[in-house]
């Protein structure tokens, strides 16, 4: 059964009880009340009887016979007294008492109006000592009736305090039975709260080695029972989520780890066979020159450009690969003196052009200083390389503050606009995938894996990049990064 | 102990790759380093012919080579293992090893210069680049550098 249902029960105890009160009370009160008349009334009784008495004694002495109808009003009241006595005949203890009243009334009647007869003056003579004798009579009886209402109003007094001190008794022990009641049903149910609240909180806060939440020892049938069942599923359910995140992990590991030996061996063992393509043409060359026509050398140049190109693949593949194992390493950077070294590092070996530089005050950014010089160097790089034919090129770098649509943090982005060859923004979208390029390699070299560096490193910093441009009208390539660390934090939080 | 001049090796060359060895035996034989040159295919031999074990164990003991090039990629034993063996004996401890290996991985380079490597040297794939690292190598660590009499008795 349900704490719910119990409680509701106990609770509907006191009610009935309380019906059961009020009834009790409403009954003894009524016998009460009807006591208290029967008292009232044998009292008046009493009174009349006295009247009838006094009156008799008038008359007998006095021979008065403007008083013998007070006689017969008081006798009057005390027969009307009487009728309404009847409903008491039943009772055990007062019954006979009142069939009593019922004769000696009858018979006070009888010598009452035997001495009214009496008085009447023609019989005065001879009657005299029979009016004595009538009157001793009628006293007699009044005596008898005056004794029987005074036992019953007694009587009706004693019972009125017996009862009262009964009925109050009686209540007592209901309430105190009540109460005592409602205590011994509460008491289990109490017991129940307050174990049931205490391994609750003691089992919700213990954990096992891993940090996970133990399945509580709490049975039953009530709503900590079903508390119980339902923590315990939920444990279940998160030690299960648990070990398949773990799995997943592993798994995830895994393959990093394969990951890692995969670009190790593209590392050493691609560049092998190269080495062996370029040597032996390089040998080639060497050493059967004399053999060989302007063609057959021309042939063998193509040969050692390719494999000198799949090298400077390779190279970027791994440049790649590293770029998206970097453990990041947050410094507040200098982004002024590091877009100038960058920028005197590409055009230290560039003098015959003529390129206009200019680079507006930049806020320094939080991020790694190895991957942000890294991308710099590629963009500054892809700039110059793409500004080749324009006299005189203008590169320049700005920055400006703006917000993440959405994760709503602050971010900087750094932008660097040329007026080179720009690209079709049609194809804007694959500028940052990787080996998608949008010019021949007969136009500008390349592998296609510079801006995939750049793309992976900012994404890394949760920052994004963006590229806008037309064809022959210069471009504009911008990554944003978030303006302090917490943000940045917050970002990952947000997306984990 | 008088050890024949001929039966001195210069330089240990540990490379598994065939044509890599032929590049820098060719490389080195145009400066005339090739001709006291050992060259062995995996790890195993190479600690053995340093250690005068297993195939090398008949031969009178030789003294040690002026330097050994050493591949990190090899079977049997790799590189790392092998310059961990050369670094943990006392009488190869001060031996000149440069790893010479396609890779050009941050972490090799800090592996073995965590171990005591000598240098560390990654292997071009241009042909001319190649040739000149093996023969400047060669020329260095062979006729430039001195290493200890107790390495090598002169």
């Amino acid at each position: 059964m349900s704490i719910q249902t119990k409680l509701k029960l106990i609770g509907l105890l006191p009610l009935l009880v309380a019906i059961l009160f009020g009834v009790t009370i409403y009954r003894g009160q009524d016998r009460l009340n009807a006591l208290s008349q029967l008292a009232l009334q044998t009292e008046a009784m009493r009174e009349a009887v006295r009247d009838v008495r006094d009156i008799s004694q008038r008359i007998f002495a006095t021979r008065e016979n403007a008083i013998r109808y007070d006689g017969y009003d008081a006798l009057e009241v005390v027969n009307l007294g009487v009728i309404r006595l009847a409903g008491w005949r039943d009772e055990p203890r007062v019954g006979a008492t009142v069939r009593e009243l019922e004769r000696r009334l009858l018979l006070a009647r009888i010598h009452y109006e035997m001495l009214d007869g009496l008085t009447v003056p023609a019989l005065q003579w001879s009657a005299v000592p029979h009016i004595n004798t009538v009157a001793q009579n009628l006293s007699s009886e009044l005596d008898a009736l005056d004794s029987r209402l005074r036992a019953l109003h007694q009587t009706a007094r004693l019972a009125l305090v017996e009862h009262s001190d009964q009925l109050w008794r009686r209540e007592f022990w209901l309430v105190a039975l009540t109460a005592v009641l409602v205590l011994w049903l509460t008491h289990p149910l109490l017991d129940r709260l307050g174990t049931a609240l205490h391994s609750l909180s003691q089992g919700t806060r213990r954990l096992d080695p891993d940090g996970l939440p133990q399945p509580l020892d709490l049975s039953g049938e009530d709503e900590f029972g079903q508390l119980a069942r339902d923590f315990n599923a939920m444990v279940a359910r998160l030690v299960a989520s648990e070990a398949a995140r773990e799995a997943h992990s592993r798994e995830l590991q895994t393959a990093i780890a394969d990951l890692e030996n995969f670009s190790y061996s593209v590392s050493h063992d691609l560049r092998a066979p190269l080495r062996a393509i370029d040597g032996f043409i390089g040998i080639l060359r060497e050493d059967y020159a004399p053999q060989l026509d302007a063609e057959a050398l021309r042939l063998f140049g193509v040969v050692s450009a390719n494999a000198q190109k799949m090298e400077q693949l390779i190279d970027d593949i791994l440049a790649l690969s590293r770029a998206g194992r970097l453990a990041l390493d947050w410094t507040l950077i200098d982004m002024n003196a590091l877009v100038d070294a960058v920028w005197a590092d590409l055009t230290s070996g560039v003098t015959q052009r003529t390129v206009e530089f200019q680079r507006d005050a930049l806020p320094p950014g939080w991020g790694d200083p190895r991957a942000l010089r890294q991308i710099w160097h590629n963009l500054l790089g892809n700039a110059l390389k793409f500004t080749r034919d324009r006299d005189p090129a203008c590169i320049r770098v700005t920055a400006q503050f703006e917000s993440d649509a959405h994760t709503v943090a602050e971010m900087i982005r750094y932008s660097v606009h040329d007026n080179g060859a720009g690209f079709d923004p049609a194809y804007a979208s694959k500028l940052f995938q990787l080996f998608q390029r949008l010019h021949g390699m007969d136009e500008f070299a390349g592998t296609g894996v510079g801006l995939a560096i750049v793309k992976r490193f900012v994404q890394k910093h949760s920052g994004s990049v963006a590229a806008s441009g037309a064809v022959n009208g210069g471009a504009h390539f911008s990554f944003t990064l978030p303006r302090t660390h917490t943000e940045i934090e917050d970002a990952y939080d947000g997306r984990a | 102990m008088m050890v024949a001049p001929e039966s001195m090796v210069d330089i240990l060359l540990v490379e598994d790759n065939p044509d890599d060895a032929e590049l820098a035996l060719r490389a080195l034989r145009k400066h005339n380093l090739a001709n006291r040159l050992e060259w062995v295919k995996d790890g195993a031999a190479a600690l053995d012919f340093l250690f005068h074990r297993g195939v090398y164990a008949d031969h009178p003991p030789k003294p040690l080579p002026r330097v050994v090039m050493l591949d990190l990629r090899l079977p049997k034993v790799d590189g790392l293992e092998v310059l961990r063996a050369i670094r943990a004996q006392p009488e190869t401890r001060e031996l000149p090893v440069v790893v010479l290996t396609s890779s050009r991985e941050e972490r090799d380079v800090v592996a073995t210069y965590e171990l005591g490597v000598n240098s560390f040297v990654a292997k071009p794939v241009a042909f001319d680049e190649f040739a000149r690292t093996v023969a400047d190598l060669g020329l260095y660590w062979v006729l430039v550098n001195r290493v200890p009499p107790e390495i090598r008795p002169s």
